[in-house]
């Protein structure tokens, strides 16, 4: 049995849970499309720039949207302690943040495949740069968004205002990853500007959340 | 640690903050051998558990199972089971999904669960949501759990508290046909600690205050303790 079979064990069960109830995916669609109507009705197409403005909605979305699976995420672990239960098995206790954050990055991109095409719609975009482009974005960009926010959460968990505290630690520590989608999004609508710098950026900080994640999260699975 | 030991503990301390919940615990456990330890809430007891199972680090000490560190060697984990209030399983899903999760967790096939809900009467209950298990039929598949792993010590925190007199007895019956491993039963039942136990032992204030052994307790000592 190895650390790579329990990670897959972890994240099958979640998404059984999760297919079972749709708690969180229900949640979270019905939040992300209001997000997107709000935005639509404060800046109507045609005002201002549609691209510009389309792309940054866009990553605010994800991120608020982002906020509410990483709460849950751990918490449905300690309604019978089973978060115990996971640290009394034989296994390095790292398989818990990975199979946690699969399952938050699956959750995550399903909302951006639907949001995206939606936010296409309602601002009247059309994209001219390469559409691998916009993939490799979204691809480390949310990386970087689900192993931070899956640590936070885990952090939070025995707090009781997690709700509350989740925003305020995750949004400070997220700005440099949300720019540079932003500006790396804005190149793929517009085409003006050169969206490499920022995927190189990205995948910096991507590198950054990564370690400080792997290396800070058995800390915070202490009582 | 002599051959017959199977958990030794030295000089176990755990502090939160300022405050210190173990206060440099000894303990051994011998192979075969049931102790029980009570004391009033807040005595350090479930915190004792948590260590000795590997699920919270002492702030100092060492704690040995078969003459290993649990914090090193992660496998030896596999040698201890734990029951607790609390069971460790997800409300949605089914009996003999959680079963099987722990079962995949710990490389088990899934007729080695189904075997062991069997043992514990709970076959017909596995397609069932867990949320709408009663109290004794969580316990018992709690138990399925933990047997499953063929754990050879089993920490048993306070596993009898919501049951009825009935679910208590099925329990203590289960445990007694299992009496070939090495327990220690964390309890306020004073009754069940008396019926059960080689050694009891108390513990207050982050300290083990008294020790009985065989021939030494009944439950007139044992409250008399608490007075």
């Amino acid at each position: 049995m190895n650390f790579v079979k329990a990670t897959w064990y972890l994240f099958r069960k979640d998404l059984i849970l999760e297919f079972r109830t749709k708690e969180m995916l229900n949640t979270l669609l019905v939040f992300a499309l209001l997000t997107v109507v709000v935005f639509n009705f404060a800046f109507p197409p045609g005002i201002i720039d549609p691209e510009l403005v389309a792309s940054g909605i866009f990553w605010v979305t994800i991120v608020f949207t982002g906020t509410l699976a990483f709460n849950r995420s751990f918490s449905i672990e300690t309604e019978e302690d089973s978060l115990r239960g996971l640290l009394l098995l034989p296994h390095d206790p790292s398989f818990i943040l990975l199979g946690k954050v699969l399952f938050n990055f699956l959750l995550i991109s399903i909302i951006e495949v639907i949001v995206y095409p939606i936010i296409l719609v309602l601002f009247k975009v059309d994209p001219v740069g390469k559409f691998y482009v916009f993939l490799l974005t979204v691809i480390l960009a949310t990386i970087g968004l689900t192993f931070i926010g899956t640590l936070q959460g885990a952090v939070l968990l025995r707090t009781r205002a997690r709700e509350i505290l989740l925003p305020l630690l995750f949004f400070p520590v997220i700005v440099p990853i949300i720019i540079a989608a932003t500006k790396a999004t804005e190149a793929f609508f517009t085409g003006k500007i050169d969206p490499w710098s920022w995927l190189k950026f990205m995948a910096l900080f991507d590198f950054i959340y990564i370690s400080a994640t792997i290396f800070l999260f058995e800390y915070t699975l202490e009582d | 640690m002599t051959n017959s030991e199977v958990l030794k503990v030295r000089k176990l301390v755990k502090k939160y903050g300022e405050q210190y919940v173990l206060k440099g615990v000894n303990f051994e456990l011998g192979k075969g051998e049931f102790v029980s330890i009570l004391g009033p809430n807040g005595a350090g007891k479930t915190t004792f558990v948590k260590i000795v199972s590997g699920t919270t680090k002492p702030t100092s000490g060492e704690v040995r199972i078969f003459g290993k560190d649990v914090s090193e060697f992660l496998e030896i984990k596999r040698k201890v089971g734990v029951l607790s209030h609390d069971t460790f399983f997800y409300r949605n899903l089914t009996g003999l999904e959680n079963l099987e999760f722990y079962a995949k967790m710990l490389g088990l096939d899934t007729y080695v669960a189904v075997k062991w809900a069997r043992i514990f009467g709970m076959e017909k209950n596995l397609k069932k949501r867990f949320s709408e298990f009663s109290r004794g039929m969580k316990v018992r598949l709690s138990l399925a759990r933990v047997f499953m792993a063929e754990p050879e010590i089993l920490l048993l925190d306070e596993p009898f508290s919501g049951l009825d007199p009935s679910g208590v007895e099925k329990t203590l019956d289960i445990v007694k046909s299992h009496l070939d491993r090495s327990y220690i039963l964390i309890t306020h039942r004073l009754d069940i600690a008396v019926r059960m136990s080689d050694r009891i032992l108390v513990m207050m204030n982050g300290k083990f205050t008294h020790e009985f052994l065989k021939d030494e307790f009944d439950i007139q000592t044992l409250q008399g303790v608490f007075q």
